[in-house]
């Protein structure tokens, strides 16, 4: 099954490597004289095998050796192995999500011992440990085997996507190989695409005023999260803040407001995260600091331009130390540096409750 | 029958372990831990795609609401934790800057006073610029742990391979394995390849850039951060993720696990190659010799057993970076075989990155931070 998705790629070197594949187990069957039926996965050995045939002769020696392995039978399936199997997984193996990680750590066993036939094996373990959801089990192997080769064989063309089609695809994907259980083994990116559309389309409203905004954005972490959208902002509470106010349209109007009115505007979002006192106290003293910080930043680039348009070229290292050394004082080395690297960070944006 | 038997005697220690496999195996640590993500950042709006699984969950989401899991149940459910975001492409002056800004957000809404850092790629050099910036401005060393993930701390060969043979083209060749998000106006991809290129590029362009220089602004040992340390991985060729396949194809590949003092062999990372291109010397981004800075941790993972990080003594120290020893820049200790996307939430793969991050949390809990 495995080879046959691995033949059926486009990607012409890959097939060239799954034909020196096919011929190097042929040789290794040959040799070993065993008339076993196997399905064959590509295997790492051979993989290796054949990278190295990149670079010299073939050596039938090393693809007979490298394909010994696939001959392997199926393990013992000691009942105490599959009682634990049971033990460790049993009680939330209804569960899409555990099925799924007990599967990926038997395939991330097989891949670091280097076992061939790990689909065979795995299934066996499965139908022993779980007779009742053996088939289920199977099926979910097959297709989580299917979306590992899918996606490696696709990652290239999926980074040059949009971010939108890129989620598109790989949501059909997942749909197709896993159903409706695709909702819940991806249950985390499932809730936040969720929520990404919801504020990308939220930030194209420019006529909501804040507090409808604001609104809007619970309204949309509810609809995402559900009963456990309380839960999910106390533990993301800066995230969630710096989501809201790095929208576009809300940070156009922050910009807009007096300073005081921004204090009351960042205040509200915050509290809205369920932020204490305390943080609210820590955040004022630090809006309050930072909003000095760039005073101070925008006074000294102005004496800075002003420095070098006036003094002669000799003079202007000097002077700029002594400007430093004024605004900044023990940050002054450091303002120097980065200078000296080409990056003015009282040149950048400043982010109203953000930087 | 030899991997058979493997497999049933390392099933077997489901027995041993079964009973605590579900709980939370890491131990809170004391300060929280910060996420500083490398080169390129993530689609997902809260980061959970960089710092999760293949599933999207966050690494540190602890389980704790009723039936939940899709979560890291090996987290301590009052761990403390933040995933930073930064420019996606810019160098790590201005991004180790939003750093700072982001972690002193961080302690203003949580009262933390220290924070530990954990970063990946790029991150590790950010994150040495804001351990300094943030120093500066709370007047005291806010960083207590800074474990580093496959970072080029002395350069990188990739970005001076992509700097001089696509010039112009630079940000439409890097749009390949970074996606089109890099087109967005803040982000400058030159700033980037002229950062982790080792030496100054260009002493002409009127600006000082590179690792070398960096490094000794911002060295990792200071009283800016209390303890340093990295984990290095990497894979070999034909192994790495498809999503370096571009540089397979014009036949390319660094050569870094060669041991001089700067970069001697000019392929824009300190080090030199051993002579042999193909072997598990990089992981398609950063070489072995690039990698460590303070101590070297090693990554022991056990099947169905909670997993372990531990300190490697016998690799010694990296306290200047721009002069490590030879061990240092080229043992193959302690260097586990995962490409440079592996450990992070880019999948499919078969890395488990819940027990991977849960063995770092309960590493930094242990040394008491």
């Amino acid at each position: 099954m495995i080879l046959n998705l691995f033949l059926q790629t486009t990607n012409k070197w890959k097939k060239t490597l799954a034909v020196v594949f096919i011929i190097s187990t042929a040789l290794a069957v040959l040799h070993s004289q065993e008339n076993q039926q196997t399905t064959t996965p590509p295997t790492k050995q051979s993989l290796n095998a054949k990278s190295l045939l990149k670079k010299k002769p073939i050596d039938t020696t090393t693809i007979v050796e490298s394909n010994r392995n696939i001959q392997e039978t199926t393990p013992n399936t000691d009942p105490h192995i599959i009682e634990n199997i049971r033990l460790l997984f049993g009680s939330k193996i209804n569960s899409p999500v555990i099925q799924v990680h007990l599967l990926e750590k038997l395939m991330a066993y097989c891949k670091n011992e280097e076992i061939n036939n790990c689909d065979v094996i795995s299934q066996r373990i499965l139908t022993a440990a779980f007779p009742g959801l053996a088939d289920e089990l199977n099926t979910r192997l097959s297709s989580l085997i299917k979306y590992h080769l899918w996606g490696r064989e696709q990652r290239q063309v999926l980074n040059q996507l949009s971010e939108m089609e890129r989620k598109r695809i790989l949501w059909d994907k997942r749909r197709s190989l896993f159903g409706i259980d695709a909702e819940l083994i991806w249950e985390a990116d499932f809730k936040n695409e969720k929520l990404r559309v919801h504020i990308k389309k939220s930030d194209t409203n420019t006529q909501t005023s804040l507090p409808g905004k604001l609104e809007n954005y619970h309204n949309g972490i509810k609809n995402a999260y559900g009963e456990n959208s309380t839960t999910e902002v106390n533990n993301n509470q800066l995230n969630y803040v710096n989501q809201f106010i790095t929208m576009s349209s809300v940070q156009k109007q922050l910009q807009l407001l007096p300073e005081n009115e921004q204090a009351e505007v960042l205040e509200a979002v915050r509290r809205s995260m369920d932020m204490n006192n305390d943080a609210i106290e820590r955040w004022r003293n630090l809006d309050q600091e930072r909003n000095e910080r760039w005073s101070n930043g925008h006074k000294y680039m102005a004496e800075r331009g002003a420095i070098i348009s006036t003094f002669p070229e000799q003079y202007i290292s000097d002077k700029l130390d002594q400007l430093r050394g004024n605004y900044f004082g023990a940050m002054a080395n450091n303002i120097k540096a980065e200078e000296n690297s080409g990056y003015y960070r009282f040149s950048r944006p400043q982010i109203i409750g953000k930087n | 029958m030899k991997k058979n038997h493997t497999l049933t005697t390392a099933l077997s220690i489901l027995c041993i372990c079964s009973s605590t496999a579900f709980a939370a195996d890491a131990d809170k640590t004391t300060y929280p831990i910060v996420f500083a993500h490398g080169m390129g950042g993530y689609d997902n709006i809260l980061g959970y795609d960089y710092w999760g699984n293949d599933y999207g969950t966050f690494v540190l989401d602890p389980c704790d609401t009723f039936l939940e899991v899709s979560c890291n149940s090996h987290i301590n459910k009052n761990q403390q934790s933040y995933i930073s975001a930064v420019t996606p492409f810019q160098d790590s002056e201005v991004r180790g800057n939003e750093l700072a800004d982001n972690i002193e957000n961080y302690m203003a809404t949580s009262g933390a006073t220290h924070v530990n850092i954990v970063s990946h790629s790029q991150g590790g050099v950010d994150s040495r610029k804001a351990a300094h910036e943030l120093e500066l401005r709370k007047g005291y060393g806010v960083v207590k742990s800074h474990i580093s993930i496959q970072s080029p701390h002395r350069g990188t060969p990739v970005l001076k391979y992509a700097y001089e043979n696509y010039g112009d083209s630079l940000v439409d060749f890097l749009a390949n394995y970074y996606g089109s998000s890099i087109h967005d106006s803040e982000n400058d991809t030159v700033a980037v390849a002229k950062q982790f290129i080792y030496d100054d590029i260009d002493p002409n362009d009127g600006v000082i850039t590179g690792n070398k220089h960096f490094n000794e602004l911002y060295p990792s040992n200071s009283s800016a951060i209390e303890y340093s340390a990295s984990i290095l991985a990497t894979q070999q060729g034909i192994n790495l993720n498809p999503g370096f396949w571009l540089f397979w194809q014009s036949n390319w590949d660094m050569d870094a696990d060669g041991y001089c003092i700067d970069d001697c062999d000019n392929d824009g990372a300190a080090g030199q190659g051993d002579g042999s291109v193909f072997d598990r010397d990089d992981d398609g981004i950063v070489g072995l010799n690039s990698m460590q800075q303070g101590y070297r941790l090693e990554y022991s993972e056990r099947l169905f057993r909670f997993n372990q990080i531990s300190q490697r003594d016998d690799l010694g120290y990296v306290s200047d970076l721009n002069n490590p020893n030879e061990a240092q820049m080229t043992s193959m200790e302690a260097v586990f075989t995962q490409d440079h996307l592996d450990v992070i939430g880019v999948g499919p793969d078969t890395f488990d990155e819940m027990e991977f991050y849960a063995a770092i949390t309960d590493y930094i809990a242990s040394l008491g931070h």
